[in-house]
């Protein structure tokens, strides 16, 4: 069996987990059906069983679950080794693979393309087709010659369209596992590493940021571009465009470089000896590495720009997103800040005319639209965006906002101490945060970027969260998407154990409100809700509080005045109303509400009996119900509703929320639970016995 | 996965029958978003699986869900047994 796209990923959120993954996490993390996740599961089986001879899984259990290290270990090593031949690829695949081999060769032959694929023509047409297409975004030609394909256009397109493949493959395409791209698009792993390393190094040096992940999308933009200038030379400053007037990178960027001495480890010495080559060579790759820097959340030059100040447009900008979300942010002075790296990035985009693969972008668009469009109108007016704002313009600002926008309350005492990992992109470390924040309101918050010494935390964090496996001798770790699944969650709360956060009535209202709003809107509208009103909380300094301390229990609802014993009834219309008579006595109920129960049972059926002898008659409160309360009616003859089903118990059930009977109810079924109760019930012969059971 | 436990009211039996589903779903190592509501929406929700009563079982129309009726709502033994589908399928 080949393997493919789906099972990778599978592969790699099984070796993440710390518990099995089955049919309902991938389910929810492919979005699939749950045939099809079984479907994916089977095959992803299936592959290892064939090429990963030491892991042995029970294909009964349908779910994967890797228990060792050196189970992890020998599927990595397998991964590895997958070589085109291996692997089946996906259209969206192809089409990738393809481009970068037409990027770093001078052609490419015809039978090449389809023999890797194995694909018939007309499929191969329609491959090409896409190509063009995606080639004419950059300015560039598909030509097809006896000898191969090859590109056509501008060297500088050539090198923009580099930096975009290599995005894509980052961001959007193998974005949790990289491990296959080395292996399947013959990139050298070590290559990358070593220029990643040189090029932070240095930075540090000079006292600039410079995050793993901008590292990895210039690293693998300058490999290909240098295979391409092997065959077609280097580039000339007069095929830059802007070069006289462009923004220009810093000179300490240019000392990193030149001291990184990269082009002489990997583009051919004469090339660079002629000066004019070498001045080209260095304004592209110095332009890549300003623009992999901030495109990834570093801010690795000033930007000067005429007079003006850009945290002067960052600031109005969040003031507009302010007053059109009706919200106020904290801590303003430091969302300013990312907003003005994101101002640059896009100015940069524009400039420079780079185009990156957002891997959030797909997401935000998705689940964020109205966050989006919020954003956009925002943006509008900024200099810079005299022309149309787009959606790919907005979302690193919309990342931003959301980010600052999940937030949580501010910490009052210390509870839990969660240390989160990234690779210090602004994106995916503030978004997780904010998440992390609502799950654990309350709790201490650390962040820390992958490569540091986790060590220094060890004494007093809980556990640690990343979104890529790490090294963290001996401190639990928990490894997630930067947009949590369910699973995630699952396994957060699993680390988490029982502790809440501090303002336990504001948990308690939000569960009691989701409850209640569930009957009136979708569940998405109550999470957007439910984040308005935790802002206008904080905002207003607002605060619930509950004038009792907890909810009432079976004993408080059900009075001993509330408790009859009969021998026998003249049918279940006749149990109800008797049961229901000390509610009506007390004034807890109308007596509409006890025609209701009958009128319920009537139109639906005897529903209402849970069990054989137990029946729970009750309406809706709107029906007549004044206050909470609960009754309890015995009768020794069993009453018939219909021929299979009887009842000897009636607790009649009067609630005046959707909510506040719910501990009853639990304390009923737990009651219940245990076989011999019903025995115990029917045996007692007072209101006294009756009660002492159910207190 | 997601389970729906559904009463004619909403009110209070399919809230029993969802904590006692949960439980043994759990003690089964399964892993499933289990939720209730009353008969009338449950038609329209989406999920994998709908345990009810007979009775309300009939006015309930949904295409996608599985419906599996319950005869105890208190009795994890009986509801273990009669929402054994939901687990043997895995």
């Amino acid at each position: 069996m080949l393997l493919n796209y789906q099972i990778y990923r599978l592969l790699g959120t099984a070796m993440n987990s710390t518990s099995p993954v089955g049919a309902g996490e991938v389910m929810e993390q492919f979005g699939i059906s749950k045939s099809a996740a079984y479907l994916l599961i089977e095959d992803c089986l299936g592959w290892l069983e064939e090429n990963v001879t030491s892991v042995r899984l029970s294909v009964e259990n349908k779910m994967i679950y890797f228990k060792t290290s050196e189970e992890r270990l020998s599927v990595s090593k397998r991964i590895g080794q997958i070589r085109p031949k291996d692997y089946h690829f996906s259209a969206e695949e192809r089409l990738l693979y393809s481009l970068i081999l037409l990027v770093r060769s001078p052609k490419v032959p015809i039978e090449g393309m389809t023999e890797v694929f194995q694909i018939s023509r007309n499929t191969g047409r329609a491959d090409q087709k896409r190509m063009e297409k995606l080639l004419s975004e950059f300015g560039l030609v598909l030509q097809k010659q006896k000898s191969g394909f090859h590109i056509a256009g501008k060297e500088y397109d050539s090198y923009r369209l580099c930096l975009w493949l290599s995005s894509y493959l980052l961001n959007c395409l193998y974005t949790e596992q990289t491990a296959i791209l080395f292996s399947l698009y013959s990139l050298k792993e070590e290559h990358v590493e070593e220029i990643c390393r040189k090029l932070s190094k240095l930075m540090k040096g000079y006292s600039l940021e410079y995050n793993r992940e901008g590292g990895y999308l210039f690293a693998i933009s300058f490999l290909l571009i240098t295979e391409r200038i092997k065959y077609n030379g280097a580039i000339k400053p007069d095929e830059i465009p802007n070069y006289d007037q462009t923004v220009g990178y810093h000179e300490k960027l240019f000392l990193v470089l030149k001291h990184a001495k990269l082009l002489e480890s990997y583009v051919s010495p004469d090339l660079y000896r002629r000066d004019f080559y070498a001045q080209g060579m260095r304004e592209c790759f110095g332009r890549i590495l300003f623009y992999t820097g901030v495109e990834t959340g570093s801010d690795v030059a000033p930007i000067r720009v005429a007079q003006d100040d850009l945290s002067f447009y960052a600031h109005h900008i969040i003031k507009k997103y302010e007053s059109y979300a009706g919200l106020r942010f904290e801590d303003a002075n430091a969302l300013n800040q990312s907003i003005v790296i994101s101002l640059k990035t896009v100015i940069l985009r524009r400039k420079y005319q780079f185009k990156v693969c957002n891997a959030l972008a797909s997401e935000i668009k998705k689940y964020y639209s109205h966050i989006l469009e919020i954003t956009k109108n925002a943006l509008e007016g900024t200099p810079y965006f005299e022309h149309v704002i787009t959606e790919e313009d907005a979302i690193p600002f919309a990342v931003n906002f959301l980010g600052w926008m999940y937030k949580g309350k501010p910490i009052t005492s210390q509870t839990l101490h969660i240390l989160i990992v990234c690779s210090a992109n602004i994106g995916t470390s503030l978004l997780l945060k904010g998440q992390i924040a609502s799950l654990y309101p309350g709790a201490v918050i650390h962040t820390a970027v992958i490569g540091s010494d986790y060590s220094n935390y060890a004494e007093y964090i809980d556990f640690i969260v990343s979104t890529v496996p790490l090294v963290t001798n001996d401190i639990p770790l928990v490894v997630v998407n930067t947009f949590l699944t369910a699973h995630d969650k699952y396994q957060l709360e699993r680390m988490g154990g029982n502790k809440q956060g501090e303002d336990a009535n504001y948990q308690r209202f939000v569960k009691d409100f989701i409850f209640m709003a569930k009957d009136f809107m979708p569940s998405y509208d109550i999470k957007v809700l439910l984040q308005r009103l935790n802002s206008y909380f904080m905002t207003n300094k607002g605060k619930i509080i509950y004038e009792t301390g907890g909810k009432p229990m079976l004993g408080d609802l059900i009075t001993k005045e509330r408790i009859q014993l009969v021998d026998q009834v003249d049918g279940w219309e006749a149990a109800i109303r008797l049961a229901s008579k000390p509610l009506e006595e007390d004034a807890s109920v109308e007596p509409s509400y006890t025609e209701a129960m009958i009128d319920s049972v009537k139109r639906l059926g005897p529903y209402i009996v849970l069990a054989p002898g137990i029946a729970l008659p009750h309406a809706r409160p709107e029906s007549g119900v004044r206050a909470m309360s609960m009754a309890l009616l015995k009768v020794s003859e069993p009453v018939y509703f219909t021929e299979e089903k009887y009842a000897n118990l009636f607790f009649v059930l009067a609630s005046t929320d959707g909510t506040s009977h719910l501990d009853a109810l639990r304390e009923l079924s737990i009651i219940f639970s245990d076989h011999s109760a019903m025995e115990k019930f029917m045996n007692s012969q007072t209101r006294d016995e009756l009660y002492e059971l159910i207190r | 996965m997601k389970v729906l436990c559904v009463c004619g009211l909403g009110q209070g039996s399919s809230l029993i029958l969802k904590m006692n589903v949960e439980d043994i779903l759990k003690s089964k190592g399964i892993y499933a978003d289990v939720d209730n509501t009353d008969a009338s929406s449950a038609s329209f929700e989406r999920c994998d699986y709908i345990i009810t009563s007979a009775e309300i079982a009939e006015s309930i129309r949904n295409v996608n869900a599985k419906i599996i009726i319950v005869t105890n709502y208190f009795n994890k033994e009986i509801i273990g047994a009669e929402i054994a589908e939901i687990f043997e399928g895995l």
